[in-house]
């Protein structure tokens, strides 16, 4: 965060506690922002696993568990992937929701912090 | 009247000293985007390097394949039978991609640095001034 070149402002214990949980729901934002990315990205290799197996004749497929590849029926690995991209896009969506949440609670910080400290401060990123 | 005229001297100078260290402050901030600008492009140019030589590895590796050979893709968490043919050809692909990427990354980062040397360029000269002018302020 940079610095501002307003006039000297006291800054009061509530106020430093202000600034740390600012800085903390934006290191959390961007916690955030990065799983929402794999889990997004984990929901699309999954979707394209599930098309790859309607097309594919093969009714045996290779089928990752962990660090090996097991011969898993067709049916099976089908349900697998199902639920698998159930649990990801339930997470993704609880990620979601407190990236929403911590968006808010940012602001709410911003429009007090400024209000006292008008450009002595600055909580915007380069 | 003398002590009139040299205050406003020393606060024109003051002022023109104060717009001096403004422009370095910008200049510097400048530079300093630039930088950040590099670095990223420099990590990018990494990534995609790497990339390139995995995929000239596999490329490697069809090729001495035969034509019956079994060549499988991972898709998420599921082996899927490739045809040899069109592996061999989505990998060249991609190489081609990246080989693109990384000509087109080189080309933006030497026009950033040339664009770094010369704000270097500047702010040294710029430092040059401020002190010269305080230097004559310091003599007056």
């Amino acid at each position: 965060m940079q610095q501002g070149g307003g006039s000297e402002t006291e800054v009061t214990w509530e106020d430093q506690q202000n600034i740390n949980k600012f800085g903390r729901l934006n290191n959390r934002f961007h916690e955030l922002e990065d799983e929402i990315k794999i889990a997004k990205e984990t929901n699309d290799n999954l979707e394209d696993a599930s098309n790859e197996l309607i097309l594919t004749d093969e009714e045996v497929i290779r089928f990752q568990i962990g660090e090996v590849f097991a011969h898993v029926p067709k049916d099976e690995v089908e349900n697998r992937i199902e639920q698998i991209k159930e649990v990801t896009s339930q997470k993704l969506e609880k990620l979601e929701e407190e990236k929403e949440s911590v968006l808010a609670q940012m602001a709410e910080l911003k429009k007090i912090l400024y209000a006292k400290f008008n450009d002595s401060i600055n909580l915007e990123e380069d | 009247m003398n002590r009139r005229r040299s205050e406003l001297r020393n606060a024109m100078s003051s002022s023109n000293l104060r717009d001096l260290q403004r422009e370095l402050e910008n200049k510097a901030n400048d530079l300093s985007k630039l930088q950040k600008e590099i670095a990223k492009n420099h990590q990018m140019r990494k990534k995609y390097t790497v990339q390139l030589g995995e995929n000239e590895l596999v490329l490697k590796e069809l090729d001495l394949l035969k034509d019956d050979a079994n060549v499988y893709k991972l898709i998420g968490p599921v082996l899927v039978k490739q045809d040899l043919a069109e592996a061999n050809a989505n990998v060249r692909k991609r190489i081609e991609y990246i080989s693109a990427e990384l000509k087109r990354l080189d080309a933006t980062v030497q026009d950033l640095e040339e664009k770094q040397n010369s704000k270097k360029d500047t702010i040294l000269k710029l430092q040059q001034r401020i002190q010269s002018f305080q230097a004559g302020k310091g003599k007056a």
